[in-house]
């Protein structure tokens, strides 16, 4: 498999130093190039393979994993729950064809806290790494309804309800988003700027994580991944 | 489908655990029927018994040997006298010691035939006609007096007894005893409840089995079983026709007639024996019950013998001939036909018939004992047949209960198959639509990515990348709109709007075109399929293309709202060309564009309508708040 290292010894300090995995060579290509172009972080390596990508993540700190989700030797919710466990404060952002709404959530569910179609033009890329960075996430009114048709649904124990773990604002973000409103419509209908949405909408996924997280850190221990 | 099959018929195993429940019921009634031969009623212990009397036979019956003479008691005289009754009178001796005794004493006669008064010194003691006159069938009491002290006197004392009997009925006076009350009172008192209250209570017995019978022929009238049962109940009360007499006296004259009315049931028993046998009943029998009774009363009324004649002579010789056939068939069925049931009919009748025999014995004198049984024997075989009815409803029950426990298991079945069968249908109906749905979907994918394919392919050999690009952008986006078509729910439109919206809003931000879109406004819209929403999706992707194909716009404004009908409304517009100068300038592609649209809008039970404004076009999809049902 053909994969690069774009590891330097002398980075500057506080660049985001970014861990990509696409097995599709051409798409990864294509993202390496776009990330390299991106000012405010480092391509750390561009992998192909799920245990490449694990190596790397490691060997040393990763502060944003863009993940595939099939990959040849695994799915890239593993990557995800890895980078997770070993820095809670590093963001995943999954990359897919069709934005599929399940996959996406269970994504989110393993800790993605962001989301990027195939085909996005550079600028797309640049600024939803740049939100996720900033703290915010974005969500489309698919996923919305996926995320609340689970808020009653029973979690695996012992949390409450996701429903429970939520705020009522977080709610009310769910269900507007849910029925079709931009964040600007939502925003002058809750009062908040439309910039908080996103903001709102990372608390949301985080909480969905948190949720998940016995699940998650049983299937990671059963993968072998996590040492418990 | 399997034809409801009802039970088989009952057959002798049915029965076979009841048959010693039957024995017992008929051993019940044998020993019932048998009392008097079993159980002799008290006698008086220590009472002088007085069994001479000096006779004077009544003044029609002094001829030949019955003359004023000693007879020995029990003495009786023949019946056959006026139905005002004649008085043959007995004068009785007993001796009492010096010192009158300290108790009082009594008279007591255990049997006697029909009424008698008591007199001691002239003076009338006691009279038990003052309590019933002792008419019809009724024939037999018992007597108990107190004699009174002043009247007795140390040594003979002459007590006269005139014994009054009236119709057929014989005369009869049993043996007289003299005694305590201490003595003699449970002996009378045995006595009066055998030939006073026993008589009513079958009379009683008989009244509420008529009403019950009479009760089953009301809500069964066209059963001939019930009706028979009944008629036969209610005819038997006749028989009662004496002690009624003392309530209304003309009844007493009107014996005779009565009699002959009740022979109208002599031959029913034998009607209900060959229904319980399950034998036809001819129609000449079934006329009896009006031939039987209806000779004898024309012989009466056209004055060929005075009713009574006619009573002992004709009615009473029908009435054992239906006994006797009765009799003759209770055998047959029994014996010969093994029915068991019959048994209960047989022993009763076998009673009567020898109840009528004594009866008729004692009237004609043969038999001393003046009682008549038949009073006894005949509510025995009512009750026979009672029984036999009973059992009947018993086994309809059984019957009707197997039949219900199978009918609701057949039911069950037809229920179970039948929710199997909807189920099967449903699955299928749905899968069939889920499959049109596919094809459809299937269809409208390949209409369009092979088209944007093909362009590639061609743009690919002259090298053009950045129309590759392009195309290759559209179609995956021409793709996402029917995979996302495919996951919109019921009222999920608004989020098929939403998603197009998103991937519409970079698209046109690549090309530098503002996007203006809001479907807040809009009102929901149920029954959403996935064919509903591509094609709202598509009226959508055609009419932007239009707007950037024939704009040049800079601005698009998409509106989702209500009209004031409440339908929904979404609305495009653009700040390009008008309408009409984009029809002139690319008339063949926009007409087929907008046919395509209308006829999209048509499958949504919507319209569609292209305005031209002053600066742009703007169209209008109109779509109803509940879409149209997906039809095969």
């Amino acid at each position: 498999m053909p994969s690069s290292s774009f590891a330097a010894s002398a980075e500057p300090p506080g660049l985001c130093r970014v861990l990509l995995i696409e097995d599709d060579a051409p798409l990864r290509e294509r993202f390496a190039r776009l990330l390299q172009a991106w000012p405010g972080g480092q391509l750390v390596a561009a992998c192909a393979t799920l245990a490449e990508a694990i190596r790397h993540l490691q060997g040393g700190q990763i502060d944003l994993l863009v993940t595939d989700l099939k990959l040849p030797d695994g799915h890239g919710t593993q990557a995800i729950r890895l980078l997770r466990s070993l820095n809670p404060d590093a963001d995943a952002m999954v990359i897919s064809v069709l934005a599929d709404d399940e996959t996406v959530v269970r994504a989110i569910e393993a800790g993605a806290a962001g989301y990027l179609l195939k085909d996005a033009d550079s600028f797309e890329l640049v600024e939803a790494v740049e939100e996720l960075r900033a703290g915010r996430s974005p969500i489309s009114s698919s996923i919305a309804r996926v995320i609340v048709r689970r808020l009653n649904e029973p979690p695996p124990l012992p949390q409450p309800p996701l429903g429970k773990a939520l705020t009522p604002r977080e709610i009310e973000i769910l269900w507007g988003i849910a029925k079709g409103l931009t964040y600007a419509e939502l925003g002058e209908q809750l009062g908040i700027s439309k910039q908080t949405v996103p903001v709102h909408v990372k608390s949301i996924y985080r909480k969905l994580e948190a949720n998940n997280r016995s699940e998650a850190v049983f299937e990671a221990s059963r993968r072998g991944l996590l040492k418990l | 489908m399997n034809a409801i099959t009802l039970p088989a018929p009952l057959d002798r195993t049915d029965f076979a655990p009841r048959q010693p429940g039957w024995w017992l019921l008929s051993l019940l009634m044998l020993a019932l029927g048998l009392l008097p031969f079993w159980l002799s009623l008290p006698e008086p212990k220590g009472t002088l018994v007085i069994t001479e009397a000096a006779h004077h036979p009544p003044e029609m019956l002094q001829s030949g040997a019955r003359e004023a003479g000693t007879v020995a008691l029990p003495h009786r005289w023949y019946g056959f006298v006026d139905i005002q009754g004649v008085v043959g009178s007995y004068e009785v001796s007993f001796e009492l010691p010096a010192g009158l005794p300290d108790e009082p004493l009594y008279v007591y006669i255990p049997l006697l035939s029909q009424n008698v008064s008591v007199w001691l010194q002239d003076h009338e003691l006691f009279n038990t006609e003052r309590r019933s006159q002792q008419l019809g069938l009724s024939s037999g009491i018992t007597m108990l007096a107190q004699l009174p002290t002043s009247q007795l006197r140390a040594g003979t004392n002459v007590l006269q007894l005139r014994l009054k009997t009236r119709g057929v009925m014989p005369g009869y006076l049993s043996e007289v005893h003299i005694g305590t009350l201490g003595q003699m009172a449970t002996p009378y008192r045995a006595r009066v409840f055998v030939f006073e209250h026993l008589r009513l209570m079958a009379l009683a017995c008989q009244l509420l089995l008529t009403t019950a019978a009479l009760v089953i022929w009301m809500y069964r009238p066209r059963e001939l079983f019930f009706g028979l049962l009944a008629s036969l109940l209610a005819i038997s009360l006749l028989g009662y026709s004496g002690q009624f007499a003392d309530f209304y006296p003309p009844l007493a004259t009107a014996l005779p007639w009565t009699y002959i009315l009740g022979t109208a049931s002599s031959f029913m028993p034998l009607m209900l024996l060959l229904l319980i046998n399950g034998t036809h009943v001819p129609r000449w029998l079934r006329y009896m019950p009006f031939v039987v009774p209806g000779v004898p009363m024309l012989l009466a009324a056209i004055g060929v013998a005075p009713p009574q004649v006619l009573a002992v002579w004709v009615s009473a010789p029908l009435n054992i001939l239906g006994m006797l056939s009765a009799l003759a068939a209770a055998c047959w069925i029994t014996l010969v036909r093994r029915k068991s049931e019959a048994y209960l009919m047989l022993i009763p009748l076998l009673m009567s018939v020898g109840a009528v025999m004594h009866d008729l014995l004692s009237v004609a004198g043969v038999v001393r004992d003046p009682i008549q049984m038949l009073i006894y024997y005949r509510p025995l075989e009512l009750l026979g047949l009672t029984i036999i009815l009973m059992r009947r409803f018993g086994q309809s029950l059984r019957h009707l209960d197997r039949a219900n426990v199978h009918l609701r298991e057949q039911l069950e079945q037809r229920e179970a198959k039948l929710s199997q069968l909807y189920a099967e249908e449903q699955r299928r109906s749905a899968r069939q639509v889920r499959s049109e749905e596919r094809r459809r979907l299937t269809v409208d994918l390949h209409d369009g990515l092979s088209g944007h394919l093909a362009s590639i392919i061609a743009l690919a050999e002259r090298e053009q990348t950045r129309a590759i690009e392009d195309t290759a952008r559209e179609a995956l986006d021409d793709l996402r709109v029917v995979i996302h078509s495919l996951n919109v729910g019921d009222s999920e439109l608004g989020v098929a709007l939403a998603t197009y919206r998103d991937r519409l809003a970079s698209q046109l931000k690549r090309v530098g075109i503002a996007l203006d879109w809001s479907h807040v406004r809009m009102p929901d819209i149920s029954n959403v399929t996935p064919t509903h929403a591509l094609n709202v999706l598509r009226i959508l992707q055609e009419a932007i293309t239009n707007a950037r194909k024939h704009g040049p716009a800079t601005l698009i404004r998409v509106r989702g709202q209500a009209d004031p009908t409440g339908a929904a409304l979404l609305s495009v517009e653009n700040d390009g060309v008008s309408f009409n100068s984009a029809d002139k300038a690319d008339g063949v592609n926009t007409g087929a564009g907008l046919a395509n649209m209308r006829w999209r809008a048509a499958q949504l039970g919507g319209s569609l309508r292209v305005e031209p404004l002053a600066t742009g076009t703007r169209v209008v999809l109109t779509l109803p708040t509940r879409l149209p049902d997906s039809h095969l």
